[in-house]
Protein backbone atom coordinates (compact mmCIF):
# COMPACT_ATOMS: atom_id res chain seq x y z
CA UNK A 1 0.00 0.00 0.00
CA UNK A 2 3.18 2.02 -0.78
CA UNK A 3 4.51 3.77 -4.01
CA UNK A 4 2.44 5.69 -6.68
CA UNK A 5 -1.18 5.02 -5.83
CA UNK A 6 -0.49 5.75 -1.94
CA UNK A 7 1.08 9.37 -3.32
CA UNK A 8 -1.51 10.41 -5.61
CA UNK A 9 -3.98 8.96 -3.00
CA UNK A 10 -2.42 11.62 -0.41
CA UNK A 11 -2.67 14.15 -3.09
CA UNK A 12 -6.36 13.86 -4.12
CA UNK A 13 -6.65 13.58 -0.29
CA UNK A 14 -5.04 16.76 0.87
CA UNK A 15 -7.35 19.04 -2.12
CA UNK A 16 -10.49 17.15 -0.48
CA UNK A 17 -9.93 19.07 2.77
CA UNK A 18 -8.32 22.00 1.35
CA UNK A 19 -11.45 22.84 -0.95
CA UNK A 20 -13.47 23.42 2.28
CA UNK A 21 -10.70 25.59 3.94
CA UNK A 22 -11.04 27.68 0.54
CA UNK A 23 -14.31 28.00 0.02
CA UNK A 24 -14.66 29.16 3.71
CA UNK A 25 -12.23 32.45 3.44
CA UNK A 26 -14.50 32.85 -0.35
CA UNK A 27 -17.84 32.63 1.67
CA UNK A 28 -16.18 34.62 4.70
CA UNK A 29 -15.17 37.76 1.99
CA UNK A 30 -18.30 37.73 0.68
CA UNK A 31 -20.88 37.57 4.28
CA UNK A 32 -20.91 40.41 7.20
CA UNK A 33 -19.55 39.25 10.04
CA UNK A 34 -22.61 40.20 12.82
CA UNK A 35 -25.24 39.00 9.93
CA UNK A 36 -27.67 36.14 10.90
CA UNK A 37 -25.81 34.02 8.27
CA UNK A 38 -22.70 34.20 9.53
CA UNK A 39 -24.09 33.29 13.43
CA UNK A 40 -25.66 30.50 11.57
CA UNK A 41 -22.26 28.92 10.14
CA UNK A 42 -20.94 29.03 13.71
CA UNK A 43 -24.18 27.22 15.12
CA UNK A 44 -23.82 24.53 12.24
CA UNK A 45 -20.13 24.44 13.34
CA UNK A 46 -21.14 23.78 16.99
CA UNK A 47 -23.34 21.33 16.51
CA UNK A 48 -21.48 18.97 13.57
CA UNK A 49 -18.31 18.81 16.32
CA UNK A 50 -20.69 18.06 19.20
CA UNK A 51 -22.37 15.70 17.33
CA UNK A 52 -18.83 13.92 15.95
CA UNK A 53 -17.20 13.95 19.51
CA UNK A 54 -20.41 12.72 20.71
CA UNK A 55 -20.38 9.65 18.06
CA UNK A 56 -16.83 8.75 19.20
CA UNK A 57 -18.30 8.81 23.28
CA UNK A 58 -22.16 6.97 22.97
CA UNK A 59 -21.67 4.71 19.85
CA UNK A 60 -19.43 1.49 19.23
CA UNK A 61 -17.49 3.11 16.12
CA UNK A 62 -14.22 4.08 14.57
CA UNK A 63 -11.07 4.35 16.29
CA UNK A 64 -12.76 3.43 19.69
CA UNK A 65 -15.06 0.85 18.39
CA UNK A 66 -13.18 -2.07 20.60
CA UNK A 67 -14.10 -0.52 23.89
CA UNK A 68 -17.28 -0.80 25.59
CA UNK A 69 -19.38 1.92 25.44
CA UNK A 70 -19.96 2.10 29.48
CA UNK A 71 -16.04 2.01 29.56
CA UNK A 72 -15.93 5.47 27.60
CA UNK A 73 -19.35 6.80 29.31
CA UNK A 74 -18.49 6.18 32.67
CA UNK A 75 -14.67 7.73 32.17
CA UNK A 76 -16.84 10.90 30.55
CA UNK A 77 -19.32 11.48 33.63
CA UNK A 78 -16.14 11.58 35.94
CA UNK A 79 -14.02 13.52 33.43
CA UNK A 80 -17.60 16.33 32.94
CA UNK A 81 -17.81 15.68 37.30
CA UNK A 82 -14.34 16.71 38.04
CA UNK A 83 -14.69 19.80 35.65
CA UNK A 84 -17.80 21.37 37.24
CA UNK A 85 -16.58 20.54 41.02
CA UNK A 86 -12.80 22.23 39.85
CA UNK A 87 -14.53 25.35 38.80
CA UNK A 88 -14.88 24.46 35.36
CA UNK A 89 -11.43 23.61 34.89
CA UNK A 90 -10.62 21.50 31.11
CA UNK A 91 -7.53 20.27 32.34
CA UNK A 92 -8.83 18.62 35.44
CA UNK A 93 -11.63 17.43 33.80
CA UNK A 94 -9.83 16.01 30.51
CA UNK A 95 -7.15 14.66 33.23
CA UNK A 96 -10.03 13.02 35.24
CA UNK A 97 -11.50 11.55 32.21
CA UNK A 98 -8.45 10.17 30.85
CA UNK A 99 -7.17 8.13 33.79
CA UNK A 100 -10.43 6.66 34.93
CA UNK A 101 -10.58 5.37 31.16
CA UNK A 102 -6.61 4.05 31.61
CA UNK A 103 -7.10 2.74 34.72
CA UNK A 104 -10.55 0.36 33.40
CA UNK A 105 -8.49 -0.30 29.91
CA UNK A 106 -5.73 -1.51 32.00
CA UNK A 107 -8.02 -3.55 34.77
CA UNK A 108 -9.93 -5.11 31.63
CA UNK A 109 -6.45 -6.21 29.91
CA UNK A 110 -5.52 -7.54 33.40
CA UNK A 111 -8.64 -9.57 33.88
CA UNK A 112 -8.46 -10.65 30.06
CA UNK B 1 -2.15 21.28 26.76
CA UNK B 2 -4.30 21.00 23.59
CA UNK B 3 -0.93 21.13 21.71
CA UNK B 4 0.30 17.67 23.68
CA UNK B 5 -3.68 16.58 23.25
CA UNK B 6 -3.22 16.68 19.46
CA UNK B 7 0.18 14.98 19.47
CA UNK B 8 -1.00 11.60 21.92
CA UNK B 9 -3.92 11.67 19.14
CA UNK B 10 -1.46 11.75 16.37
CA UNK B 11 0.28 8.82 17.87
CA UNK B 12 -2.87 6.70 18.20
CA UNK B 13 -3.32 7.87 14.38
CA UNK B 14 0.75 7.13 13.29
CA UNK B 15 0.12 3.26 14.78
CA UNK B 16 -2.64 2.83 13.27
CA UNK B 17 -1.45 3.84 9.53
CA UNK B 18 1.39 1.64 10.25
CA UNK B 19 -1.23 -1.30 11.08
CA UNK B 20 -2.88 -0.55 7.85
CA UNK B 21 0.44 -1.02 6.08
CA UNK B 22 0.98 2.73 5.34
CA UNK B 23 4.34 3.92 4.73
CA UNK B 24 5.63 6.81 7.36
CA UNK B 25 6.16 9.38 4.74
CA UNK B 26 2.36 9.32 3.42
CA UNK B 27 1.56 9.06 7.00
CA UNK B 28 3.41 12.29 8.21
CA UNK B 29 2.72 14.06 4.97
CA UNK B 30 -0.79 13.80 5.59
CA UNK B 31 -0.84 14.90 9.19
CA UNK B 32 1.09 17.95 7.64
CA UNK B 33 -1.03 18.25 4.53
CA UNK B 34 -4.59 16.96 5.41
CA UNK B 35 -4.00 18.37 8.68
CA UNK B 36 -7.35 17.11 10.18
CA UNK B 37 -7.80 14.21 11.84
CA UNK B 38 -11.10 12.47 10.79
CA UNK B 39 -9.75 12.75 6.77
CA UNK B 40 -6.70 11.03 7.66
CA UNK B 41 -8.39 8.31 9.12
CA UNK B 42 -10.75 7.42 6.39
CA UNK B 43 -7.60 8.10 4.18
CA UNK B 44 -5.96 5.24 5.76
CA UNK B 45 -8.90 2.99 6.14
CA UNK B 46 -10.12 3.56 2.65
CA UNK B 47 -6.24 3.21 1.49
CA UNK B 48 -5.83 0.06 3.17
CA UNK B 49 -9.12 -1.26 1.84
CA UNK B 50 -8.24 -0.62 -1.69
CA UNK B 51 -11.27 1.67 -2.28
CA UNK B 52 -10.00 3.97 -5.56
CA UNK B 53 -9.16 7.41 -5.97
CA UNK B 54 -12.20 9.20 -6.33
CA UNK B 55 -13.58 7.43 -3.37
CA UNK B 56 -10.76 8.30 -0.89
CA UNK B 57 -11.73 11.83 -2.37
CA UNK B 58 -15.09 11.99 -1.52
CA UNK B 59 -14.35 9.75 1.37
CA UNK B 60 -12.47 12.56 2.90
CA UNK B 61 -13.92 15.32 2.05
CA UNK B 62 -17.06 14.26 3.50
CA UNK B 63 -14.84 13.83 6.63
CA UNK B 64 -12.99 17.29 6.48
CA UNK B 65 -16.12 19.56 5.46
CA UNK B 66 -16.41 21.23 8.58
CA UNK B 67 -13.54 23.27 7.56
CA UNK B 68 -16.08 25.28 5.66
CA UNK B 69 -18.41 26.27 8.79
CA UNK B 70 -15.04 26.16 10.99
CA UNK B 71 -13.39 28.80 8.76
CA UNK B 72 -16.11 31.56 8.34
CA UNK B 73 -16.93 31.16 12.17
CA UNK B 74 -13.81 32.43 12.78
CA UNK B 75 -13.79 34.97 10.60
CA UNK B 76 -15.45 37.74 12.41
CA UNK B 77 -12.75 37.77 14.87
CA UNK B 78 -10.14 38.83 11.80
CA UNK B 79 -12.51 41.26 10.08
CA UNK B 80 -9.90 43.48 10.65
CA UNK B 81 -7.34 41.50 8.51
CA UNK B 82 -6.74 43.38 4.99
CA UNK B 83 -4.24 40.69 3.32
CA UNK B 84 -4.55 39.71 0.12
CA UNK B 85 -6.38 36.62 -1.05
CA UNK B 86 -3.13 34.15 -1.35
CA UNK B 87 -2.44 35.50 2.29
CA UNK B 88 -5.82 34.21 3.25
CA UNK B 89 -5.62 30.81 1.38
CA UNK B 90 -2.55 30.24 2.99
CA UNK B 91 -3.79 31.06 6.43
CA UNK B 92 -6.82 28.64 5.86
CA UNK B 93 -4.72 26.05 6.25
CA UNK B 94 -3.73 26.49 9.71
CA UNK B 95 -7.40 26.07 10.28
CA UNK B 96 -8.07 22.55 12.22
CA UNK B 97 -10.04 21.88 15.77
CA UNK B 98 -7.43 21.94 18.17
CA UNK B 99 -6.09 26.09 17.34
CA UNK B 100 -9.58 26.93 16.02
CA UNK B 101 -11.05 26.09 19.98
CA UNK B 102 -7.92 27.65 21.78
CA UNK B 103 -8.51 30.78 19.46
CA UNK B 104 -12.25 30.94 19.54
CA UNK B 105 -11.45 30.99 23.26
CA UNK B 106 -8.76 34.08 23.50
CA UNK B 107 -10.04 35.90 20.25
CA UNK B 108 -12.70 37.57 22.34
CA UNK B 109 -10.24 39.23 24.96
CA UNK B 110 -7.34 39.90 22.30
CA UNK B 111 -5.99 42.88 20.34
CA UNK B 112 -7.11 42.69 16.98
CA UNK B 113 -3.37 43.07 15.82
CA UNK B 114 -2.40 40.50 17.67
CA UNK B 115 -4.48 37.32 16.55
CA UNK B 116 -3.57 36.51 13.15
CA UNK B 117 0.22 36.13 14.62
CA UNK B 118 -1.11 34.44 17.52
CA UNK B 119 -3.45 31.95 15.46
CA UNK B 120 -0.32 30.84 12.65
CA UNK B 121 2.15 30.15 15.51
CA UNK B 122 -0.06 28.61 18.09
CA UNK B 123 -1.52 26.36 14.88
CA UNK B 124 2.31 25.97 13.74
CA UNK B 125 3.13 24.22 17.18
CA UNK B 126 0.34 21.90 17.06
CA UNK B 127 1.45 20.69 13.27
CA UNK B 128 4.57 20.57 14.51
CA UNK B 129 3.31 18.54 17.35
CA UNK B 130 1.19 16.50 15.12
CA UNK B 131 3.67 15.30 13.03
CA UNK B 132 5.85 14.57 15.72
CA UNK B 133 3.13 12.65 17.21
CA UNK B 134 2.80 11.02 13.89
CA UNK B 135 6.34 9.55 13.25
CA UNK B 136 6.46 8.37 16.98
CA UNK B 137 3.10 6.68 16.99
CA UNK B 138 4.44 4.80 13.27
CA UNK B 139 7.65 3.97 14.80
CA UNK B 140 6.28 2.38 17.64
CA UNK B 141 3.27 0.66 16.42
CA UNK B 142 2.31 -2.38 18.32
CA UNK B 143 5.22 -1.85 20.79
CA UNK B 144 2.52 0.17 22.89
CA UNK B 145 0.34 -1.93 25.68
CA UNK B 146 -3.17 -1.92 24.31
CA UNK B 147 -4.64 -0.39 27.23
CA UNK B 148 -2.16 3.02 26.80
CA UNK B 149 -2.54 2.59 23.11
CA UNK B 150 -6.43 3.13 23.45
CA UNK B 151 -6.28 5.80 26.34
CA UNK B 152 -4.39 7.78 23.79
CA UNK B 153 -6.62 7.45 21.29
CA UNK B 154 -9.51 8.29 23.81
CA UNK B 155 -7.71 10.96 25.11
CA UNK B 156 -8.85 13.62 21.86
CA UNK B 157 -12.89 13.38 22.39
CA UNK B 158 -12.19 13.54 26.39
CA UNK B 159 -10.82 17.01 25.93
CA UNK B 160 -13.04 18.37 23.61
CA UNK B 161 -15.90 16.79 25.59
CA UNK B 162 -14.65 19.04 27.91
CA UNK B 163 -14.21 22.24 25.15
CA UNK B 164 -17.67 21.78 24.50
CA UNK B 165 -19.28 21.88 28.40
CA UNK B 166 -16.65 25.14 28.56
CA UNK B 167 -19.02 26.73 25.72
CA UNK B 168 -20.53 29.61 27.15
CA UNK B 169 -22.52 31.80 24.62
CA UNK B 170 -25.85 30.98 24.54
CA UNK B 171 -26.32 30.77 20.51
CA UNK B 172 -23.00 27.82 21.18
CA UNK B 173 -24.14 26.19 23.76
CA UNK B 174 -27.95 25.31 22.13
CA UNK B 175 -25.64 24.11 19.45
CA UNK B 176 -23.57 21.91 21.58
CA UNK B 177 -26.84 20.33 23.20
CA UNK B 178 -28.80 19.44 19.90
CA UNK B 179 -25.61 18.47 17.71
CA UNK B 180 -24.64 15.72 20.67
CA UNK B 181 -28.02 14.69 21.07
CA UNK B 182 -29.24 13.83 17.33
CA UNK B 183 -25.27 13.57 16.16
CA UNK B 184 -25.44 9.49 16.98
CA UNK B 185 -29.25 9.21 16.31
CA UNK B 186 -28.44 10.59 12.70
CA UNK B 187 -25.00 8.43 12.51
CA UNK B 188 -27.22 5.31 13.28
CA UNK B 189 -29.57 6.12 10.18
CA UNK B 190 -26.74 7.04 7.27
CA UNK B 191 -22.87 7.06 8.82
CA UNK B 192 -22.34 9.12 5.38
CA UNK B 193 -24.58 12.40 6.07
CA UNK B 194 -25.73 11.94 9.48
CA UNK B 195 -22.89 14.38 10.46
CA UNK B 196 -23.22 17.31 7.65
CA UNK B 197 -27.15 16.84 8.31
CA UNK B 198 -26.43 16.96 12.14
CA UNK B 199 -25.12 20.27 11.03
CA UNK B 200 -27.92 21.81 9.21
CA UNK B 201 -30.54 20.73 11.32
CA UNK B 202 -28.82 21.05 14.73
CA UNK B 203 -27.27 24.58 13.83
CA UNK B 204 -30.85 25.99 12.21
CA UNK B 205 -33.26 24.89 15.46
CA UNK B 206 -30.04 26.90 17.58
CA UNK B 207 -30.39 29.70 15.69
CA UNK B 208 -34.08 29.96 15.22
CA UNK B 209 -34.60 29.03 19.09
CA UNK B 210 -31.80 31.47 20.33
CA UNK B 211 -33.56 34.02 17.99
CA UNK B 212 -36.77 33.43 20.00
CA UNK B 213 -34.96 33.67 23.29
CA UNK B 214 -33.23 36.61 22.38
CA UNK B 215 -36.90 38.03 21.47
CA UNK B 216 -38.88 37.07 24.57
CA UNK B 217 -35.91 38.82 27.00
CA UNK B 218 -36.54 41.82 24.54
CA UNK B 219 -40.14 42.32 25.36
CA UNK B 220 -39.89 41.43 29.14
CA UNK B 221 -37.20 44.26 28.98
CA UNK B 222 -39.36 46.63 27.29
CA UNK B 223 -42.73 45.90 29.35
CA UNK B 224 -40.83 46.40 32.57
Amino acid sequence: MNGEFAWEALGVAIAATYVWRVAGIIVASHIRPDSDLARWFTAVTYAVLAGLIARMMVLQDGALATIPVPDKLAALAIGLTAYFVSGRSIPVGTASAFITFATIATVRSVLG
Amino acid sequence: MPALVLSASMIGFGSLARESGIDVFITVFSSIGIYGLPGQIVMVEMMAAGAPLFAIGVGVGVANARFLPMTLALSPYISHWRAGIWRKLAFSHFVTLTPWVVALRCFPDMPEEDRISYYIGYSLICLSGAALGTVFGHFIAGELPAPIAISLVFLSPAFFSMVFADVRHRLGMIAVVLGAGIGPVLHDISPDWGLPVTGLVGGTAALVIEKAVARRELREETDK
